[in-house]
C-alpha cells in the first residue's frame, strides 16, 4: 500500500499437474557415501494446495506439513 | 478495455509466461545435475496448473494500517510475478522482511514450495529477477549442492 500511487501486480504461478505426487527426486538422494534419507514426504498437488489454501496465511510455510525432521 | 480483447490477451500471455517458465524449470533441472526435461516429464508439466493472479492496490492514506497480502509461500514450483513500476512486496531474509524493488521490464519469479520438495532441498525458497528479452534457456543456477540459497539477477 502506498500514498501516492496505485500498484498493481499480476503474478502467474506454475505448478506440476493436479495428480502429480510431488517427493524428492530419488536421483537427488544419492550422494558419494550412499543414499541419503528424503527431507520431506511426497504429497499429490492437488492435496496440497487443498491444504494450504485452506489454512491461514499466518506466515508459516505449508511445507512444516510435509517435512520429515531429521534424525 | 473491450473483454473479448483482455481474455485474448490473458490467455496469449499466460501461453508465452508458462514457456518462460519451463525454459527455467529445465535450467534449474540441469543445475541439480539432471536432464533438462526431467522436472517437466516427472511432474507432467505439459499438463501442469498455471494460475493468473492480478492484484490492484489502490493509493491508500494510511497504509500502515491496511492488512496488504499476508506473508506466505507459493505452493508450486514458480512464479513469475511482473509490477506496474511500483515496489510493495517483501520478501524473508535471515529473518528479516525486505523490500523488493519493482525493476522495469522485469519478471521477478518466485521460487515454490513444491520445487524445494523436488529438490529436497537443494533449491530452497528464494526469488531471482530477470528482465525481458533474455532467453531463459540461458539463465543457469549455480551449483545447488553450494547452494544454500540462490539470488541471482540477470540484465
Amino acid at each position: 500500500m502506498n500514498r501516492k500511487a496505485t500498484r498493481i501486480s499480476i503474478a502467474m504461478a506454475h505448478g506440476p499437474s493436479l495428480d502429480s505426487v510431488v517427493s524428492p527426486a530419488p536421483e537427488l538422494l544419492v550422494s558419494s557415501i550412499g543414499n541419503e534419507p528424503a527431507a520431506y514426504v511426497g504429497m499429490k498437488y492437488k492435496d496440497y494446495l487443498e491444504l494450504q489454501q485452506s489454512n491461514k496465511l499466518d506466515g508459516k510455510s505449508c511445507l512444516d506439513r510435509v517435512r520429515i525432521p531429521a534424525v | 478495455m473491450d473483454l473479448f480483447l483482455c481474455s485474448e490477451i490473458s490467455l496469449e500471455y499466460s501461453r508465452r509466461v508458462r514457456e518462460v517458465a519451463r525454459g527455467l524449470l529445465k535450467g534449474i533441472s540441469e543445475s541439480l545435475g539432471l536432464e533438462g526435461s526431467y522436472i517437466d516429464k516427472a511432474l507432467n508439466l505439459e499438463q501442469g496448473k498455471q494460475i493468473f493472479i492480478a492484484n490492484l492496490y489502490p493509493t491508500c492514506p494510511q497504509p500502515e494500517l491496511a492488512m496488504g497480502m499476508p506473508p506466505h509461500s507459493d505452493h508450486g514450483f514458480l512464479t513469475l510475478l511482473i509490477q506496474n513500476g511500483i515496489g510493495g512486496l517483501q520478501i524473508q531474509h535471515k529473518g528479516k522482511w525486505v523490500d523488493v524493488g519493482a525493476l522495469p521490464n522485469s519478471f521477478l519469479v518466485n521460487t515454490g514450495d513444491h520445487l524445494e520438495v523436488h529438490s529436497d532441498f537443494l533449491v530452497m525458497l528464494s526469488f531471482i529477477t530477470i528482465r525481458l528479452g533474455v532467453d531463459p534457456r540461458f539463465l543457469r543456477l549455480n551449483n545447488p549442492v553450494t547452494n544454500v540459497k540462490f539470488l541471482f539477477f540477470c540484465y
